[in-house]
This record gives C-alpha cells, structure tokens and sequence, in this order.
C-alpha cells in the first residue's frame, strides 16, 4: 500500500474519475437542458400560420375561384363553414371590384400554443397591396389576429381577424 | 520431460528425435530446435535427472520470469499489473471525461443558440411582461409632465433604442404642451418570435388612446412594433423598436 507508484496510480485513477464523473453530468444537464421537439413544432406552427394567412390576403380577379380554393384549404373550423358558406357572393364581389391583393408578411408570432390540444394563437403584422385595374396601388398596414387548429392536413386558420384599433371598444 | 529416458541415448547422431523431447515443454522455437541436438549436450539428455538441462535452457526463452527468485515472481503481478491496470482505467475515465465536457460545451453552445419562445414558458411571460410594461411606459405621457416619461424611459432602453426614442420623443415634447395631449399606450397583443438567455424579440398590437386636454375629444390609433430587448442584470431593457416603416 505504501509503494510510491500504486499510490500515485490510484491517485491519478481517482483523479480520472472524478473528472469522468464531473464531466458526465455536466453533459447529462446540458442535454436535458436542450429545448424539446415543441420548438420545431412552434417553428412549424408559426409558418404555416404566417402561409395560411398571407393565402388570405392575397386574392386576384382574374383568379377568384382558384383563390378563393386556397382560402377553403388554409382555413377549419368557424372560418372554414363561413367562406364555405359565402363563397358564391365573395366571388362576385371580387369580379366587380376588379382589383388584384397581395400581402407580404412583415412579422408573426405565436401568442401560445398547447400541443394537447392542437390549438395555437397567432398575431401577423402585414402589409396588404390593393391595385385597382385602373389606378394607383394602395398599401396599408394591418394587424391580424387569428387562432389555428390542428387538422390532419396541417395546421390551419379557424379564426382571423382584424385587431381593432380600439380594444376598450368605446367608438373611436 | 521425462520422455527423454534412457531410451533415448542411442539417436544421438540423430538431431531430431533427442531436441522434440527436450523442447516440448518449452515455448518451442524452430531456430533453436538443432542446439540441443548437439553431440555436446546430447549426453545430458540421456541421464536421469532430465530437469537439469531444462533448468539451464529456461532461462534463456522465458526472459521474463526466470532471473526472479520464486517468491518475487509470484509477487510481481500485484506489484506491476496493479497500477498498469490503474493507468489504463486512468486513461480511458480521462478519455471519457474529455469527450463528455467536448460535448457538454457543444450542447451549451447549442442551447444558447436556441429559441426558447414559448418552449419555456416562465421564461417566454417574463420578457412578454417586461417589454409590455416597458412599451406602454414610453408611450404614455401627459403634457403636464413629458420629462418623467422621458426620466423613466431611461431605465428600459438600452444601444439604439435610446436615440431612437430621443428623436421621436423631442417631437412629443414640442407638440403636446401645446396640443394638451395626454396619450396612454396600451398593449393588445404580444407574441414572443425569439428568446434565449440574453435577446429576445417580441411583437407588439397597442393601441394608442390621445385626448385633448380642455376638449373632450379622444381619438384611436394602432401602432404595431417588433421590439428587441436584451436581459441585463435579470431586467429586459428594450435595444430597438421596429415600426415597419423602413420600408
């Protein structure tokens, strides 16, 4: 036990060990440390919201039909019956009004999210293009809210709308 | 050994037969197969106590052992394997400890890297709140007393956002005594885009509720803004206001 060399090579054993030790658990709570798989499923969410409702600013004339296809695709729930439902009329509104819409998504978030229940909020800063056939194309900002639904094509718009500039709603 | 008997004196002439006898118990090498064979030592063979010639050649192919006394060499493994067992156990537990804390850093390193809105919660509220509180604060103010919302200002801005504000709120200083204005800003929406332990960026929906002192009248506007704030200390001081009209 007294020989110099077990000694210092039990030392460095336990040395060695103690790093091992030390290092492995440093790992182990770095690992656990690490986001789960909900951040992709956020990452997920939030793009297909963003699609879904940048599909829903964007409507040209010519195309009514086809766009209003897309609308019926992006959207479940409440939306859905609704556009569903009022499809015909939106599609002869559109042809009078003869005018081309695009949007550009300037930013987006999810407001929450619960993977349970297949639910998530979302609010869009958008920036919607009108152009008239005849005229100068108008833009203007806009502020949307919306909630999202798990379906089995995906996740989808089951409400959208407009944050209303007053929310205490006295008027203004 | 004790194969090699008296039997065996006649063959010496015949080199083969006398060296597989003596050879056998041996870690036999073919080089060394015709020395023994020798004439000389062929008579050795032939008497009684074959041992002794074993003993003589033992030495010579078993290197290790054999200059030992007895009772070291018994000895030896404790004294030699156990630290040769040490050190290689040393070895790999060092190994092991250095690729664990290689991995450990990529993972921090990653971790750091990662967006961590909404996926911790606590954490995901805590900036929401802060950069909430912190907006309506800097947009709200009263004609009587714009120095104590730009005072306040002071301690929830940090880098840019500080000329920034300074530039738009020497506009609200010029114009509200005047105007009367009391403005008060308040937030309708926020969502977390982007957080990790230092950086976050949120985007904000508020509304923004102007009156005119003396007047009655009150008027609307909404303003969105993608705020970034960095975490100093535990608190979330707002470093860039975004207002989407860059363009």
């Amino acid at each position: 036990m007294t020989d110099p060399l077990r000694a210092t090579a039990a030392g460095l054993a336990i040395l060695a060990a103690a790093f091992a030790g030390w290092s492995g658990w440093s790992w182990a709570s770095a690992a656990q440390a690490a986001p789960p798989a909900y951040s992709g499923l956020r990452d997920q969410v939030l793009q297909a919201g963003e699609q879904a409702v940048e599909n829903f600013n964007t409507l040209d004339y010519r195309t009514v039909g086809q766009g209003l296809k897309l609308w019926e695709q992006s959207s479940t729930g409440a939306l859905h019956s609704e556009i569903v439902a009022g499809a015909a009329q939106f599609e002869r509104e559109f042809r009078q009004a003869r005018t081309i819409t695009t949007a550009q998504i300037l930013d987006g978030a999810l407001t929450s999210l619960n993977q349970q229940a297949g639910t998530a909020g979302i609010i869009v800063a958008i920036q919607i293009t009108v152009t008239p056939q005849h005229g100068t194309p108008a833009v203007k900002q806009s502020r949307l809210q919306g909630q999202l639904t798990r379906t089995a094509s995906g996740w989808k718009l089951s409400a959208l709308s407009q944050v209303p500039v007053s929310a205490a709603g006295s008027g203004g | 050994m004790t194969s090699v008997e008296p039997s065996q004196p006649g063959p010496v002439d015949q080199a083969p037969a006398p060296a597989e006898p003596q050879h056998a118990p041996q870690p036999a090498e073919p080089d060394e197969a015709p020395q023994p064979a020798e004439p000389d030592e062929a008579p050795q063979p032939a008497e009684p106590d074959t041992p002794q010639p074993a003993d003589d050649e033992a030495p010579q192919p078993a290197d290790d052992e054999a200059p030992q006394p007895a009772d070291e060499r018994a000895r030896s493994p404790l004294r030699l394997r156990l630290p040769a067992v040490l050190g290689v156990v040393t070895v790999m537990l060092g190994a092991f400890g250095a690729w664990a804390t290689v991995q450990a850093h990529n993972q921090r390193a990653d971790n750091a890297q990662q967006n961590l809105a909404l996926t911790n919660g606590p954490a995901t509220s805590a900036v929401r709140h802060q950069v909430t509180s912190a907006i309506q604060a800097i947009f709200s103010y009263s004609y009587t007393d714009t120095a104590k919302t730009r005072r306040d200002a002071q301690n929830l801005l940090t880098g840019s956002a500080i000329r920034q504000y300074d530039q738009l709120f020497s506009l609200v200083e010029k114009d509200a005594p005047t105007q009367k204005l009391v403005v008060t800003t308040s937030v309708t929406n926020s969502g977390v885009e982007f957080l990790t332990g230092s950086r976050a960026r949120v985007l904000i929906f508020a509304n923004q509720q102007d009156s005119r002192a003396g007047t009655g009248q009150t008027s609307y506007a909404g303003a969105m803004f993608a705020v970034t704030a960095v975490q100093t200390g535990g608190t979330w001081k707002i470093s860039n206001i975004d207002t989407f009209t860059g363009g």
